[in-house]
């Protein structure tokens, strides 16, 4: 936790800046007061990277969506760089004037969503083709693109959930002083939990798995703060924050609650003697920084009369075990997932190499580490995917690579690029990419349906057969069939093997 | 002769072309795709005993294949298995229970040219395609011979069905296209583009895949020119569909579902009627003898059309199957849609339908499998096809894609970059949404699921990419 401030108490209007910037609907940088702007910086180790360029005399190039932090970064260029020319935002600036950017080395800045830089190559504009070619190599994990001097920061790839960035918000000293100043006794009691890193933890790594989830690009600075300020100021009420990171209208809390059901949360004990209120035995399982809320909630349940308010408070009561038990079942709720998911995130590859094999063979044969490139040619949607299966060939476990993205290229001597948010399972020979999230790999470990109606599976299906036919461009062999013949009824399955010269002939299976 | 029969159905041939095979069914996307490709290579003489193959190894060895193959006995039985994985996923060829072997019948998959023939079922679909094909301006023959009879190969799929023909793809043989030709527009257009974007391949393209999409990707231009086409045939606007994007089939009480499934009923009964019309303008422009007597007139002149498809025997039976319908009655549209609604043709709205549902069933693009609310819907493998022949080379940007569904092919995703499409796609709101949001949030699904599958990338809050060779 970071030193506590008083100087928010000496400045009473600094409560006021901080309410509106977080009753907007848009958390954005530009709208942000300057009395709040060292309060509420979180550093991420992309402005070290900046402030290095910056000194090394480097054109630095930042990309990204809305809200993933591009003016907060370019903000922190311009302290630490008054001889720098500064391009806050590429698409309000005359297209024709882009070709003066980057078309010698020179000390510029500027700032764009990807789009701009897109239409910029498009057109032809001077270093902009290499400028594209730089970002999307390094979103898809590869950092060896030496050869021209822009330092180019993908921040809409750095990875602030995997950062675990939201645990850093909420702990602010500045936040905490505004909800014992602002907020209600059980919103502001409730939000002292932050003081616990242990709580703090919790919440970050919820939003990180609900971030590894899908196929997005993780979630920006913006997204976040307006997750941190639903929990704040989402509800007139005196809701406390646990209650409002499931039910805010927020897109962090919209994919929480599509990840995560808080009835799932298993509470032997704990439930029963919160239900009837044993605040003397429940005290000492609770983080200490949690005892106080759980002390009013509980005082509250004993209280209530109506049944229907009763249940509501014991849901809040669940909420705040998940978050404020010492040992919380939360943790081993977010740990789950498989085993699979958790060597993945260890960046190992082949776990994630035997399970496709064994999904894409329904279970039913075991392949060892290297991967099949089966191929679905049918050309017509039946009830059943065919029983049959034909392999293109298969690739080298030792050929693939489990990687991150990366969130800079062409950073300065002696900065390490940050790692961006996306997974990738890449494949050396053919520069193949798959990119893996926490719902491919649960299923992968669910194993693949042979029915048709099952449209989930047939997207998985698509996802790795795309990543197969490239892989199978630098890996297939003409020279031998594999073929596995299932047997959907019996659950059984077997490959065969041919090899095939001048003649056809069988050599396995 | 039973209603809808093969013979009668004819008539309705006369106002749309496109509605082919015995009763506008049995029609399926190798089939189209055989009847795209075979007319540029000359038939093998293997491709019966590579059928048989697939059902009697021992036949097919003692018959012609015995020099390729070098398998003992007891293996026949896996060879066999694997011919018919490898060569006909779709379970297209039929065993000859009579003569042992393969039934002439069926289709292989097309791994290479050489495995190609007119399909000799009733599917005319890929027939009609081809013929429009001949009228497209385009390199598009050089890039189906390539893909077909691949100058290497490289994967062990393609390499087991050349060395079943004797170590070639096939002979090629292409067909002479036409010097002169009307220039194709509208929806044509739009078919014949999308199936040439589909055969622009790199040069360390996958070809298995590649070939499946094309097949697949043909089959959908097919069938939506089928219904479509009819429409613009007659002078009238494409008509525009609005197709559900979320996962298929998505759920009854969806407000997209509802959208999309009456949306599909107006899509059919606007075909169904412009096949009416279409048909009493044919008949119309048709001459008939001096001085034949009024009730006579109708008959003649539906005989004449039929006469230039079917041969005299073929002819006179359908003449005899369309008597109730034709004998006696006087041109009009009403009698024409009269005509296509009768127990005779057995061609309501309800049929046709029910009839375009299963086409679209078989490549995912029309659902549920069954149950109420029949809509158009894009599975998975359908939109990677529906992304490289819209886009081809190169990328677009996703709303422009959007735009581009609507305008060449009617197929309503979405707002794109045309705000109009609200009103023209007709009433589209339901409990309590309204068009706009209703196209709004199905845009957004396919938006997601498009960049889920890596057919599109963000690159920034109103800047989506869909790529064409994703």
């Amino acid at each position: 936790m970071a030193k506590r401030t008083r100087t928010a108490d000496q400045v009473p209007h600094l409560y006021d800046d901080l309410d509106t910037f977080l009753r907007l609907s848009a958390t954005n940088d530009e709208l942000m007061p300057d009395s709040l702007r060292d309060r509420l910086h979180v550093p991420t180790g992309l402005e070290d990277a900046v402030r290095a360029a910056v000194e090394a005399g480097k054109a630095v190039a930042i990309t990204g969506t809305a809200g993933s932090g591009k003016s907060h970064l370019l903000r922190t260029a311009v302290s630490a760089a008054p001889d720098y020319t500064c391009i806050p935002d590429l698409t309000v600036e005359p297209e024709a004037d882009w070709n003066k950017f980057f078309n010698r080395p020179k000390k510029i800045i500027v700032a764009g969503n990807e789009g701009a830089f897109l239409v910029g190559q498009k057109n032809g504009v001077k270093g902009f083709d290499k400028i594209i070619a730089s970002l999307h190599a390094i979103q898809a994990g590869d950092d060896a693109r030496p050869g021209h001097e822009i330092m180019i920061i993908d921040a809409a790839g750095f990875d602030a959930a995997g950062q675990r960035v939201i645990g850093t918000m909420l702990g602010l000293p500045v936040l905490l002083d505004f909800m014992n100043a602002r907020r209600g006794e059980l919103a502001a009691t409730a939000w002292r939990m932050m003081e616990s890193a242990a709580v703090r933890e919790r919440v970050a790594k919820l939003v990180e798995t609900a971030s590894a989830h899908a196929d997005t690009e993780g979630f920006t600075f913006r997204q976040l703060w307006q997750c941190v300020a639903d929990m704040m100021v989402g509800n007139e009420t005196d809701e406390p924050w646990f209650v409002r990171l499931f039910n805010g209208v927020n897109e962090v809390s919209h994919r929480i609650a599509r990840v995560f059901s808080p009835s799932a949360l298993a509470l032997p004990h704990v439930g029963n003697r919160m239900w009837h209120a044993d605040l003397e035995r429940l005290e000492p399982l609770f983080v200490p920084e949690a005892v106080p809320v759980l002390r009013r909630l509980l005082a509250a349940a004993a209280r209530e009369a109506d049944s229907e308010k009763r249940l509501v408070l014991f849901r809040s009561l669940r909420l705040l075990a998940g978050f404020g038990l010492q040992n919380s079942p939360l943790d081993s709720m977010l740990r789950a997932g498989t085993e699979l998911w958790s060597s993945i995130t260890r960046g190992e590859s082949r776990p994630l190499l035997q399970a496709i094999n064994r999904y894409f063979a329904f279970g039913l044969i075991d392949f060892g580490d290297d991967l099949e490139l089966w191929v679905q040619h049918d050309t017509e949607r039946r009830h059943l995917k065919p029983p049959v299966q034909i392999s293109l060939g298969s690739a080298l476990a030792s050929d693939f690579t489990l990687a991150k993205s990366i969130a800079i290229c062409n950073p300065p001597d002696g900065v390490t690029a940050p790692k961006g948010g996306r997974r990738l399972l890449r494949h050396l020979q053919s520069n193949a990419v798959l990119h893996v999230t926490k719902d491919l790999a649960d299923g992968l470990v669910r194993i693949r349906s042979h029915r048709m109606h099952d449209r989930q599976d047939i997207e998985y299906d698509w996802r790795l057969t795309a990543f197969f036919e490239k892989v199978a461009t630098a890996a297939a062999r003409p020279d031998r069939l594999h073929v596995a013949n299932f047997d959907f009824s019996a659950r059984t399955g077997r490959i065969m093997k041919w090899q095939i010269t001048d003649r056809i002939q069988k050599v396995g299976g | 002769m039973p209603p809808g029969s093969a013979k009668t159905i004819e008539l309705l041939r006369i106002g749309n072309p496109w509605l082919v095979g015995q009763h506008v069914n049995r029609v399926v996307p190798v089939f189209a795709a055989h009847n795209v490709i075979a007319p540029d290579f000359s038939r093998s003489r293997s491709l019966q005993s590579i059928k048989d193959l697939a059902f009697d190894a021992g036949l097919a060895i003692r018959e012609s294949l015995g020099p390729c193959l070098q398998v003992h006995t007891e293996d026949y039985r896996d060879l066999q298995e694997t011919t018919f994985g490898l060569l006909a996923p779709e379970r297209r060829i039929f065993q000859d229970h009579r003569k042992g072997g393969a039934s002439e019948q069926g289709s292989l998959f097309p791994l290479v040219g050489g495995l190609t023939a007119p399909a000799a079922s009733d599917d005319g679909l890929g027939k009609r395609l081809r013929e429009l094909l001949l009228r497209h301006r385009s390199d598009w023959q050089r890039k189906l011979l390539e893909l077909m009879a691949p100058s290497v190969v490289r994967d062990p799929a393609t390499a087991f069905a050349a060395r079943l023909l004797g170590g070639t793809s096939g002979e090629s043989n292409p067909e002479e296209m036409p010097r002169r030709s009307l220039v194709l527009r509208g929806i044509d257009k739009a078919c014949a583009e999308f199936v040439d974007n589909l055969l622009d391949l790199e040069p360390c393209d996958s070809r298995v895949p590649a070939i499946r999409r094309f097949a697949m990707g043909a089959y959908f231009v097919g069938v939506l020119r089928m219904v479509a086409g009819v429409v613009t045939d007659v002078g009238e606007e494409l008509p525009q569909v609005f197709v559900y994007c979320g996962l298929p089939p998505g759920v009854g009480n969806d407000p997209l579902v509802r959208a999309a499934s009456k949306s599909f009923n107006r899509w059919i009964a606007a075909s169904h009627s412009a096949t009416a019309r279409q048909i009493h303008a044919r008949l119309k422009e048709t001459p008939v003898l001096p001085r034949t007597r009024k009730a006579e007139r109708l008959r003649q002149q539906v005989r004449t059309l039929l006469g230039e498809r079917l041969g005299e025997q073929q002819l006179d039976a359908t003449m005899t199957g369309l008597a109730r319908i034709v004998e006696g009655k006087e041109l009009s549209e009403e009698w024409a849609r009269r005509a296509i609604d009768s127990r005779t043709l057995g061609f309501s709205k309800s049929e046709y339908a029910r009839r375009v549902r299963s086409l679209g069933a078989n490549i995912g693009f029309a659902g549920p499998d069954r149950g109420r609310m029949p809509r158009l819907m894009l599975d998975t493998p359908l939109l990677g096809v529906l992304a490289q022949g819209i886009v081809g080379r190169g990328s677009l940007p996703y709303e422009d894609f959007v735009t581009r569904l609507s305008e060449r092919f009617g197929l309503v995703t979405g707002i794109g970059s045309d705000d109009t499409i609200a009103d023209r796609v007709g009433d589209l709101g339901s409990e309590g949404y309204d068009p706009y949001e209703v196209l709004q949030r199905n845009q957004e699904l396919l938006r997601e699921r498009m960049v889920r599958t890596g057919l599109a990338r963000t690159y920034s809050d109103s800047h989506t990419e869909v790529f064409g060779h994703a």
